[in-house]
């Protein structure tokens, strides 16, 4: 393997991990959120935070704005795919998170419309975008055709 | 991994390496999500929300004082603080909190709550007439309750009363219990029972003796 290709390996390696934290952090946030554990102000002369506020804030920021696009731009620069794996992977934590918090750990009857809407919206996307992501990542890519004229250079594929 | 040289399809290989990296990472983001809540809701089952909700929808179920082995438990713990040099006045139950009112010999009274997550906290307070030292009963007595029967009986009438509804959850305004009878009387021998029924003119209680008899 040359350099160049285990550069393209480490970097497919580092974005899908990166792309695999985002998830759950942006998971843990919704859940705290829809809890209604994260006030508007607290701490200082407001009333103490909540235990979780401060972390729900963190893995928002760090899921949303680092890990999310670092990791889809590593991954996707080889793997175009990349970019719809990070939407699935970044909708689905938000669906997972909004459904746990709200119909498996606090179960109630009362305002259901608008967190099940949310679920169902960010689910769909989710599944919308697994499913280009298969396409994409199927047959009749150009890096396919390119393997098949230059069998002895395999591109920088893993 | 994708060894175009190596099989008679280079473009299929290479094919399935693309697929195969983006569904492992994929249902690595399922994993690691589905690990991430099934932590958050075991993490939020003692957040005091999810307890208030839990004790609204189930007043008797497994998050509530009210259940009987969290009863037992809470009962055995506010016994272990009582000492021989304090009386119990007043017991209140309900599905939040166990909480019994003390006094020692010099009149000082103290306030001792538990709930089901194993906290405990005692408060000081002074009243203007403090109650009497050997009206209450002693932590020997206190333990003895049959908590768990007295509960049994109650889980009983609370299903055949008319109660008002939470308007939360849509569910029955969960019930308490006291045993003692206030300022200067000391515990007596029967729980008062309470809930907030339908009709609130109606009276709201039954008192049920230590062995869950009930009366009206």
């Amino acid at each position: 393997m040359s350099a160049k290709n285990l550069f393209a390996s480490v970097q497919l390696v580092v974005g899908s991990a990166l792309l695999l934290a985002a998830a759950p952090l942006l998971a843990w946030a919704s859940f705290v959120y829809v809890r209604g554990e994260v006030p508007g102000s607290c701490g200082g002369d407001y009333p103490p935070c909540p235990p979780a506020a401060e972390s729900a804030v963190g893995a928002f920021i760090i899921g949303l704005f680092v890990c999310l696009p670092v990791g889809a731009l590593l991954a996707a620069r080889r793997r175009p795919e990349m970019w719809c794996a990070a939407i699935a992977l970044a909708f689905g934590g938000l669906a997972a998170g909004v459904f746990s918090s709200r119909f498996l750990a606090d179960p109630t009857t009362t305002h259901l419309a608008a967190p099940l809407w949310f679920c169902v919206i960010t689910a769909t996307i989710a599944l919308v975008a697994v499913v280009i992501a298969v396409i994409l990542a199927g047959p009749s890519q150009p890096h396919a055709a390119v393997d098949r004229e230059h069998p002895g250079h395999n591109g920088t594929e893993l | 991994m994708s060894t175009s040289e190596a099989g008679p399809h280079p473009a299929l290989t290479d094919r399935w390496s693309r697929r195969r990296v983006l569904l492992v990472v994929l249902c690595a983001g399922m994993l690691a999500v589905g690990a991430c809540m099934a932590y958050a809701i075991d993490w939020a089952k003692d957040r005091p929300k999810t307890l208030s909700f839990a004790v609204a929808y189930e007043p008797f179920g497994s998050r509530s004082m009210l259940e009987p082995g969290n009863a037992r438990a809470g009962l055995d713990r506010l016994g272990e603080r009582v000492t021989d040099q304090h009386r119990i006045h007043q017991i209140v139950l309900d599905g939040h909190a166990f909480r019994i009112n003390v006094v020692d010999r010099a009149g000082r009274a103290t306030e001792i709550t538990t709930d089901i997550t194993g906290h405990i906290e005692s408060r000081h307070f002074s009243t203007a007439k403090p109650e009497r030292f050997d009206d209450g009963i002693s932590a020997t007595e206190f333990t003895g309750i049959d908590i768990d029967s007295v509960l049994t009986s109650l889980h009983t009438l609370w299903r055949a009363g008319d109660h008002q509804i939470d308007p939360r959850t849509g569910r029955p305004e969960p019930p308490w219990l006291t045993l003692g009878s206030g300022s200067g009387y000391g515990p007596s021998d029967e729980w008062t029972f309470h809930f907030e029924p339908a009709d609130s003119s109606a009276d709201d209680s039954v008192t049920v003796d230590l062995h869950g008899k009930a009366t009206r």
